[in-house]
């Protein structure tokens, strides 16, 4: 695609000998009709979340991640990050092993440390596009950066796609989506459904609950459970993705089954008097979910929720682990 | 007008007051998602009705409204006290740093540990009573002079928010959250929060209703009340030490919440006119009847959501002092 | 009204001016190899130098040109600024603890930039979700600078009304409505923020993280025209120093001098708020320094103030960078961590 014939094999000298321009015009289709297949091959041309298109020479050996997706599809699609963003004061997210705790560490996803950046010098950056609004361009100037929305299911299946094509494994990636659909419907066959649900984030006294389109909540939607949050209001820009709901509201909404997501502070709505009142907290349906359910869009973090939504639905036979508490 | 006053129209305004106040703190019960109808409420009082209006409202809003009643009470008296004390019509809790210091114990703390619930008034106390004794300190050497308290007050809050906003940034995936609970809300507060603090805001405010005598006398110019047999400098620390706890309690559980202690006194001090001894008890009805106003208003405007009661106060409270600065002129700020 | 008139009388600490001067132009010369020579990678001086001249490797030349230069300039360049405009409110208001912050011009910069986010979105909701964050990113500067002028007139408006100017009167009338102003933000960004909530927090901390040339090509232009005011305002602001009747006499239309000071000294502020979001510890502190060490002459005191204002920033900006590196500490929390013992040690010091 970028295939710029090599200069010094064209400059070939006037004046040799006729069997010689012969061997070297062999030798140079030979090289170059392998070249220029290869070349074809190599490059990768991605659009990413932005429309913005980014092209590499060839497919990125050495990633960072600004987010942890970066590192967990890195992970999954068997190449190892350069550089990774900490959750918080928390360092890096658990769930993805020891490997990553080696890993030298860029700070908060929405500030790296640019000149840590620099130094470790990456081919490629995998980035939350709405945390490098401001210093994309400076990210850029280090390295090339894919900036994804990662906030639904289309964005999860569509940035593993793209990663797998930057990271010159696209096949894996497409096995690695297609794997997942075909567990989730599997398991959305045999759901029993009919149940309401809620994922509720937040430390202190009032619950943030997540809007319809984030990507937990759709993949519950997707076993024919009913999110509470409802459709967000604004479905195309997938922003807010929850609002804070009033335990009052929540009350009246009743779900049957509750997520509570991590948090460092003491749960204050799950003080209220309110709580024991609640369907769920009354049938001992609230579960406290692990950090990659805040996260899940790569294809550890999404296979792992789904191991936790598996383990729930079918208690009595379900094979997995879960992190569900 | 308002000198016009006399003692007979007291009652009238008392009346009227808590009139207002039980009128709102009525609707308090009633408003939300749904509405309740006041024949529901008046079953759910007797024990019956769905679960739903049950558990809604008493467990909700009842303590919710007494938590805003309570609190704004606390926040009006605390004003008066800060204003009678210190004779300066500007100081109050908000300005004298209480809050910002408050808000930044809190805060800092929560960022780095994780506190049982408990403790959470006492951290915001040690915070307030830090930052309104930095606030003293600075303005102080023994006589407090109006302007310089509010200017301290007003440097101490610019340092601690700054200090704040520098630690919310340190949180992380927090941050959010603690943005919320700095812009002050009421929200998914109920008799857990309002038993924490109920203490540390009705024993001062009782103590300061109490005291209403050495409190007016405190008013006149030191050596008058010193020749009336009071110990200037130790009722005025003691004034100040319970208005600061009140202050610094409500931080606790509701986030900053500012301008409802400068309002309040203000507006109670043109009511009473010349009867200075009903200011205090006044400022707290009003003190009330505000914040209960502004959380129910903040409860219906952004439905299902809720908007920042912080917000809505700082609208209301900002135009009319500012207002009020203008129409009494530079000369009578102290 | 308050102590500085009197404390400008004081002995200055240093005596004669070519030692100020000296000393000011060391910490100018100073400032910036600081600037460029720490950080969160280990860069020997030579490869410092190495990158400047354009001959270091593409890692050096990328932290030395590209990150390093372009924010130690900027906080050079805000670090005078802010001085500036609080050593400018600090004499227009003789209110020792005026500044940007305290008197309202931060906190319009502040509403406006969070409006603007939040406007962002409302403008954009269609399939390009993300097209209000660059507008709002874009036009942060201008918007922020448009706030902070219109509560620095809103503020000398409402002083105004009845007769006079008091000085007491403006710092009051600022003082309220930067209450005002700090609620509606806090609230504003808990309400609407969302999802952008970290990346707004980190502009109103007062960081110069991500700053870049373009930045710095955007604030020049304001640090040209603060610099011929504060220039200009230097005669009429010793005549102002006096009591009004003394003043008047001398034939100074006061209010209208301290109108032009306002705006000067909000066009500084609310520029560089602008840029790296409110830093208010810097105009708090750095003037008080600067009387100390100069005394009671204006142009010392001036000289003082932008020699001190930028190496304070700059100072402070590299602490916050190289102490927790990877993470950053802003500008605004180191300087207000480095501004508290000072601050209370001059404060302790008024009579």
């Amino acid at each position: 695609m970028l295939f710029n014939p090599d200069k010094e094999k064209l400059q070939v000298k006037t004046g040799l000998g006729l069997w010689r321009r012969f061997a070297i015009l062999i030798t140079w289709v030979a090289i170059a009709i392998p070249a220029l297949t290869q070349a074809e091959d190599s490059s990768v041309t991605l659009t990413d979340d932005r429309g913005k298109t980014i092209e590499l020479t060839r497919p990125a050996t050495r990633p960072a991640a600004i987010s942890t997706f970066g590192a967990d599809v890195a992970k999954a699609l068997g190449v190892q990050p350069v550089a990774i963003t900490t959750f918080g004061l928390q360092g890096a997210p658990a769930y993805l092993g020891p490997s990553m705790d080696k890993v030298p560490s860029l700070g908060p996803r929405h500030q790296p440390n640019l000149e840590r950046l620099s130094r470790i010098a990456p081919d490629l950056v995998f980035a939350i596009r709405r945390y490098t609004e401001k210093d994309g361009p400076q990210i850029e100037a280090i390295a090339p950066m894919v900036a994804l929305d990662l906030i639904t299911l289309q964005d999860s299946l569509n940035a593993i796609a793209l990663a797998g094509e930057a990271l010159g494994r696209p096949q894996e990636a497409k096995r690695i989506n297609e794997q997942f659909l075909a567990r989730l419907n599997s398991v959305a066959a045999r759901s029993p459904g009919n149940r309401t649900v809620a994922i509720l984030t937040s430390g202190g006294e009032t619950p943030f609950v997540y809007y319809d389109h984030f990507l937990t909540a759709a993949l519950l939607e997707q076993l024919h459970l009913d999110n509470v949050g409802g459709p967000p209001p604004n479905p195309d820009s997938g922003i807010p993705l929850g609002y804070r709901i009033s335990l009052e509201a929540l009350l009246t909404l009743n779900p049957d089954v509750i997520f509570l997501l991590p948090s460092n502070r003491q749960r204050g709505y799950t003080l209220n008097p309110v709580w024991p009142y609640l369907q769920a907290v009354k049938n001992n349906q609230v579960f406290e979910a692990g950090q990659h359910w805040k996260e899940s869009a790569g294809p550890i973090a999404r296979s792992l929720v789904l191991d936790d939504m598996e383990r729930l639905l079918f208690p009595d036979n379900a094979r997995r682990k879960t992190s569900l508490r | 007008m308002t000198r016009a006053t006399t003692e007979t129209n007291m009652p009238y305004i008392y009346g009227a007051t808590i009139l207002a106040l039980g009128a709102l703190f009525l609707m308090g019960l009633l408003a939300g998602r749904q509405w309740t109808t006041p024949e529901a409420l008046w079953g759910v009082l007797q024990g019956q009705g769905s679960i739903i209006e049950r558990v809604s409202v008493l467990e909700l809003r009842l303590p919710r409204n007494l938590l805003a009643m309570l609190g704004g009470g606390a926040l009006g008296a605390a004003g008066a006290i800060m204003q009678g004390v210190t004779r300066n019509s500007l100081a109050s809790p908000g300005l004298t740093g209480v809050i910002a210091a408050a808000a930044f114990g809190m805060v800092g703390t929560q960022t780095f540990f994780t506190p049982d619930a408990l403790w959470l008034p006492v951290i915001s106390l040690c915070g307030g009573l830090l930052g309104g004794m930095l606030t003293f300190v600075i303005a102080g050497r023994g006589r407090l002079q109006p302007e310089r308290v509010v200017l301290a007050g007003i440097a101490v809050t610019a340092l601690c928010t700054a200090l704040t906003t520098g630690t919310l940034l340190i949180s992380g995936s927090e941050a959010a959250e603690l943005y919320y609970w700095l812009a002050g809300s009421l929200m998914g507060r109920g008799w857990l929060q309002l038993k924490l603090v109920a203490l540390w805001l009705m024993l001062p405010l009782l103590a300061v209703l109490f005291l209403r005598r050495p409190f007016w006398v405190l008013q006149f110019d030191d050596e008058l009340a010193l020749s009336m047999g009071l110990a200037v400098g130790r009722w005025r620390m003691l004034f100040l030490a319970l208005a600061l706890i009140m202050a610094a309690a409500l931080v606790s559980v509701t986030g900053p919440v500012i301008f409802i202690g400068l309002v309040a006194p203000h507006i109670a001090r043109r009511l009473v006119g010349d009867h200075f001894e009903h200011w205090l008890p006044l400022s707290a009805l009003l003190g009330g009847l505000l914040l209960l106003a502004a959380d129910t208003l903040a409860r219906q405007l952004a439905f299902p959501q809720e908007l920042p009661v912080g917000m809505l106060t700082a609208l209301i409270g900002a135009p009319w002092l500012l207002y009020l600065l203008n129409s009494r002129g530079p000369n009578h700020v102290g | 009204m308050l102590a500085n008139a009197r404390e400008t009388h004081k002995k200055p600490l240093l005596q004669r001016t070519s030692v100020l001067l000296w000393f000011g132009c060391g910490l100018i010369l100073l400032t910036p190899w600081l600037g460029l020579q720490f950080g969160a990678t280990d860069l020997s001086w030579q490869q410092v130098l190495a990158g400047l001249l354009g001959e270091g490797s593409s890692h050096v030349e990328r932290v030395v040109m590209d990150l390093r230069l372009p924010r130690t300039l900027i906080g050079l360049v805000i670090g005078v600024h802010f001085a500036l405009s609080g050593w400018l409110l600090q004499l227009l208001t003789r209110n020792p603890l005026a500044e940007a912050g305290i008197l309202g011009i931060s906190g319009g910069a502040s509403l406006v930039a969070v409006a603007a986010f939040v406007v962002g979105d409302w403008i954009q909701p269609g399939d390009n979700p993300y097209a209000g964050i660059p507008f709002a990113l874009q036009y942060l500067p201008l918007l922020a600078m448009l706030g902070g002028l219109l509560a620095a007139l809103a503020v000398y408006g409402l002083s105004l009304r009845h007769g006079g100017l008091s000085p007491l009167k403006l710092t009051l009338t600022g003082a309220v409505l930067a209450g005002m102003l700090h609620a509606l933000t806090t609230g504003g960004l808990a309400f609407w923020g969302h999802a952008h909530t970290e990346l707004v927090a980190q502009w109103l901390a007062g960081s110069l993280y991500g700053t870049t040339w373009e930045h710095l090509e955007a604030l020049l232009p304001w640090t040209v025209l603060g610099l011929i005011g504060v220039v200009i305002l230097l005669r009429p602001l010793s005549a102002m120093q006096l009591e009004d009747e003394h003043a008047r006499s001398l034939g100074l239309h006061l209010n209208r001098w301290r109108a032009v000071a306002l705006v000067v000294a909000a066009l500084m502020a609310a520029s560089a708020v602008g840029i790296v979001g409110p830093v208010g510890f810097l105009g708090l502190l750095v003037p008080h320094i600067s009387r100390r060490l100069a005394g009671s002459g204006l142009v010392v005191q001036c000289l003082m103030c932008t020699a001190l204002g930028a190496t304070l920033a700059v100072v402070a900006d590299t602490l916050g960078r190289a102490i927790f590196a990877p993470y950053e500490l802003p500008v605004g929390v180191v300087s207000a961590a480095l501004g508290v013992p000072f601050f209370l040690y001059l404060l302790s010091r008024q009579p």
